[in-house]
């Protein structure tokens, strides 16, 4: 076959090879670059190195730099021997040491009590109630982005929800995968929080759950610097209970010492967490994988019922953060609605598809907690009865 | 598969390995199964349509300039088609299921019950082979040339833009008819056909109907043998997304010696890794700040509306340009050398210009394909003016069956003709130092930005309030936006760089010139921002829907 020379010449590429490009220059460039690598490796760990105390909060860039180091790497450098190298994240969400520090709230007259547990977009919404009306009088528990097992088993663990008028508990959307794991570390590995919670399972229909193995955070202290075993334990947990776990960004290794290796690691975190991620939920909502929604409604039904038998009205505050429309109410509100229950989804209020909800933490705007805590607050006291103005 | 994946990451490497083993003899061939792998890993059926494509080109090529075709010539393509038919189609391929990139399990007796689908396609393809078969003796004995080689051609035509209508168009057009028929009262019933759009369909389509035109026109003769032709029309790395190549210049370089040197790597390894860059670092960076105001529900202002259009126009050139970049160096791994389809396009300062810069592969294939046959500059102002917008617009409409899509066709074709107006049909190219073009550059980029909010725009409702507001609500000055990472930021300051300096020197590979410490330094810079960007949420390339 010929072809001709007649073509679109015009259009030709061009590409033009540099004559003075040379194999030999080529090699030597090469090296050159993996020097400079090197030297890039370096100077970010050193110019971008963390704070050396916990208690600092480091800079954006040593943020960018860091959140690639493994969730134990972080863990060993956030917990330290005493409360001056401790980080104060690290004392967030434990279970057993906040539970009942603090006295159960007593029924004063004219005050309606609010015992909530969830998250902080649940405390925000509760704070706002009581701005708002100050007969409110709160009890707030709660974990950084906590799922609805912690909120569950806060709630199981703390008495001091007896004598509330409402027991709220607050759902975050983007927290309900959370639930299957103890620890939220295995997918919000950038941010993590250390504290635990019991893995739930259904077996016969019956609610189950897995002990967390480490339970606060002196456990998790004496397991990171003094009992290996007890650490080994912990992870072997996660490896076979926890769906979510992932070693490569879990575990320490020689990647923490390296800035780019780091960056790597970071990048199969994402990866990890845009799995995870989907393996519980897409864009039409929230799928049943692994029994999340079966385990998640077993711990709605179980929870309602309690509060109930105790005289008191529960409420579910389904909390729809950005991205996930209306999904919480798409997976609730059928046993909701056959549990009779009071329940509020904030996407009725605050579309999550609106940017202007939210500021740049992925929090409610506080005009936004505002009109949530409005509604909240009206249906809380049609429920109870009582005059709307305070 | 796509080229920022860890599948292509580990499909490149065999590849390329066995095409370095292979003799020249089998080398094609390796290109030729990979080509097949490479779009079939995404839908195997539709490699059943890569087949259709390349069987109907190279039979009507040959018809056109042979009129005849050998035994053998006939015999391949009827293989070809049916084979594909048969194995590509008829078994049940969702039977196979995969766990990442790792076979999960395989149903049997799902796989090897034939689909109603693949078997009817199957006869169909049997009597169209058959009746071709029977057709070919009275085509060449009673024929004229002149009207075969037009009939060849016009089979051509209707076959390939036929197959690019109903799998692109058709829905289209058919729900806006029954909006219409709605608006007049009429009850009609649904006309919808739920089918899927095939990867990177219009990009092979124009590819292998610009060998049919080059062979209608005697620009070149026709490829003799099916595998080279198959070869031409599933080379990998330009099939679904570009550039669009021209026969006349990608088959002589199939056919030729190759011959991969050094200098072709050390090149294709920079073209892949800046092109990664552009497409993992500042792309996908950028489009979730992108998709927070155009995707939104709720009120934006004048600020989100500029910064997101902004975004969207280094979005979308990242994206677009970073693919184009791949694809020439991954083809430069092999020895073959693609048309480049960029040049610094946001350096131009008319739309003229612009469009000798922005995806070049696709103007110049409207250009002489399209706008010159239509006429060209030939006749009148006005018929000049009438085969500018018509190119656009199909241009537009190439882009995807959408009416924003034709907006943004016929405002391109606008622009063209604003600037014809008043610069003549031969304006002066302007000299002058980067420094003194930056205003105008400037000045000109206002108006490509405002083509890209039509472009990216989610719906008429949307172009309409933007617009209002872009032009008379200053009101909300807030910025909503959600600010894009680190890395992009970054990576852009360096692409900005690279661009002056490509634009100054006129080479793509300007690197090379300076000392072997400077080139390395380019190097491990690139390097770093490709691995920030491999945080950044994957996207899928934008003109893979095209």
């Amino acid at each position: 076959m010929t072809v001709s020379n007649s073509s679109i010449s015009n259009s030709e590429s061009q590409i033009t090879a540099s004559q003075v490009l040379t194999g030999r220059r080529m090699l030597i460039a090469g090296l050159w670059a993996v020097l400079y690598l090197v030297l890039i490796d370096i100077s970010i760990n050193i110019f971008f190195a963390m704070p050396k105390s916990p208690l600092v909060d480091p800079g954006k860039l040593q943020s960018y730099f860091n959140y690639g180091r493994s969730v134990e790497g972080k863990l060993r450098k956030m917990i330290g021997h005493d409360k001056e190298s401790t980080a104060i994240l690290a004392y967030a969400g434990w279970l057993a040491e906040n539970n009942d520090q603090q006295p159960p709230i007593a029924s004063s007259s004219g005050h309606i009590l609010v015992a909530a547990y969830g998250q902080s977009f649940t405390d925000q919404i509760c704070e706002a109630l009581k701005v708002l009306d100050p007969r409110f009088e709160l009890r707030l528990k709660d974990g950084p982005a906590a799922p609805l097992s912690h909120s569950y088993a806060f709630y199981k663990a703390d008495s001091s929800h007896q004598k509330a008028d409402i027991v709220v508990l607050g759902i975050l959307a983007s927290s309900l995968p959370l639930m299957m794991a103890p620890t939220t570390a295995t997918i919000n590995f950038e941010g993590v929080a250390p504290y635990t919670y019991p893995l739930y399972s259904l077996k016969d229909g019956q609610l189950s759950e897995v002990d967390p193995i480490i339970h606060s955070l002196e456990e998790l202290r004496t397991a990171l610097m003094d009992k290996p075993i007890l650490w080994n334990e912990y992870l072997e947990m996660l490896r076979t209970k926890a769906p979510t776990y992932n070693k490569w960004i879990f575990e320490s290794d020689w990647f923490d010492y390296s800035a780019l290796a780091r960056l790597i690691r970071r990048s199969i975190g994402q990866k990890h967490v845009h799995d995870a991620t989907a393996r519980y939920w897409n864009t039409n909502g929230f799928k049943n994988a692994d029994g999340l929604l079966d385990i998640a409604n077993a711990l709605i039904t179980d929870f309602v019922s309690d509060v109930k038998i105790r005289g008191q009205i529960p409420y579910v505050l389904l909390i729809q953060d950005k991205g996930y429309k209306d999904h919480l109410a798409l997976a609730f509100e059928a046993q909701l609605k056959h549990l009779d229950v009071s329940y509020l989804s904030t996407h009725t209020i605050a579309p999550s598809t609106n940017a202007r909800n939210f500021i740049s933490d992925g929090h409610f705007t506080p005009e936004v907690t505002m009109q949530i805590a409005r509604a909240f607050r009206t249906d809380i006291l049609n429920k109870l009865r009582i005059d709307i103005s305070p | 598969m796509i080229f920022n994946s860890l599948s292509f990451a580990i499909f490149l490497p065999i590849v390329l390995i066995l095409y370095y083993l292979s003799g020249r003899r089998y080398q094609n061939w390796v290109l030729l199964v990979a080509g097949y792998s490479f779009y079939g890993v995404w839908d195997v059926r539709f490699l059943y349509l890569v087949s259709l494509s390349t069987v109907l080109d190279f039979c009507t090529g040959l018809m056109i300039a042979n009129g005849r075709m050998s035994i053998s010539q006939r015999v391949a393509p009827t293989c070809h088609l049916l084979g594909f038919a048969l194995f590509f189609l008829v078994p049940d391929w969702h039977a196979i299921t995969f766990q990442g990139m790792f076979l999960e399990s395989i149903d049997w007796s799902q796989l090897l019950t034939p689909t109603p689908l693949g078997v009817n396609v199957l006869v169909l393809s049997a009597f169209g082979t058959a009746v071709a078969h029977i057709a070919y003796p009275y085509v060449i004995k009673q024929m004229q040339e002149k009207a075969r080689r037009l009939f060849f051609l016009r089979c051509s035509l209707v076959g390939q833009l036929g197959m690019l209508g109903v799998f692109k168009y058709y829905n289209f057009f058919v729900a806006e008819a029954e909006n219409l028929a709605k608006g007049f009262g009429l009850d009609v019933p649904t006309m919808h056909l739920d089918i899927i759009l095939p990867i990177g369909i219009s990009f092979y389509t124009f590819q292998t109907l610009s060998y049919v035109c080059d062979v209608y026109w005697g620009k070149m003769q026709p490829v003799s043998r099916l595998r080279d032709f198959a070869l031409f029309a599933s080379y990998f790395p330009p099939l679904v997304a570009g550039p669009i190549e021209r026969a006349s210049h990608l088959i002589p370089r199939i056919l030729g010696e190759r011959r991969v040197s050094f200098d072709n790597i050390c090149q294709g390894g920079y073209l892949i890794l800046i092109g990664l860059v552009k497409k993992m670092t500042i792309a996908d960076g950028l489009a979730g700040s992108v998709s927070s105001i155009y995707d939104t529900t709720g009120d934006v202002g004048w600020l989100d509306i500029v910064c997101a259009t902004v975004a969207f126009a280094i979005q979308i050139y990242g994206d677009f340009s970073g693919y184009s970049d791949i694809a020439c160096g991954v083809s430069l791994w092999f020895g073959i050398e693609l048309l480049k389809n960029f040049d610094q396009p946001y350096f131009s300062l008319n739309p003229s210009e612009f469009w000798r810069r922005w995806h070049i592969s696709l103007s110049t294939w409207l250009r002489d394909y399209l706008y010159i046959p239509l006429g060209g500059n030939r006749g009148s102002e006005i018929m000049t003016y009438r085969n500018l917008v018509l190119t656009m617009v199909l241009g537009g409409l190439w882009h995807g069956a959408a009416w924003n899509f034709l907006l943004w066709g016929g405002y391109q074709g606008g622009m063209l003709i604003v600037h014809r107006l008043f610069v003549g049909s031969k304006p002066k190219e302007f000299v002058g130092s980067l420094l003194s073009r930056l205003p105008r550059m400037a000045f000109f980029f206002v108006f490509i930005c405002y083509g890209w909010l039509l472009f990216r725009a989610t719906s008429f409702d949307q172009i309409n309030t933007f617009t209002q507001i872009l032009f008379g609500d200053f009101s909300d000055m807030s910025l909503q936006m959600k600010i894009p990472p680190f890395s992009a930021f970054f990576a852009i300051l360096i692409l900005l760089s690279v661009e002056v300096c490509q634009f100054k020197t006129q080479d793509i590979h300007f690197y090379a010139r300076y000392p072997s410490f400077v080139h390395g330094g380019i190097y491990a810079f690139l390097v770093v921002l490709f691995i920030m960007g491999l945080s950044n949420d994957s996207q899928q390339f934008i003109y893979f829907q095209f």
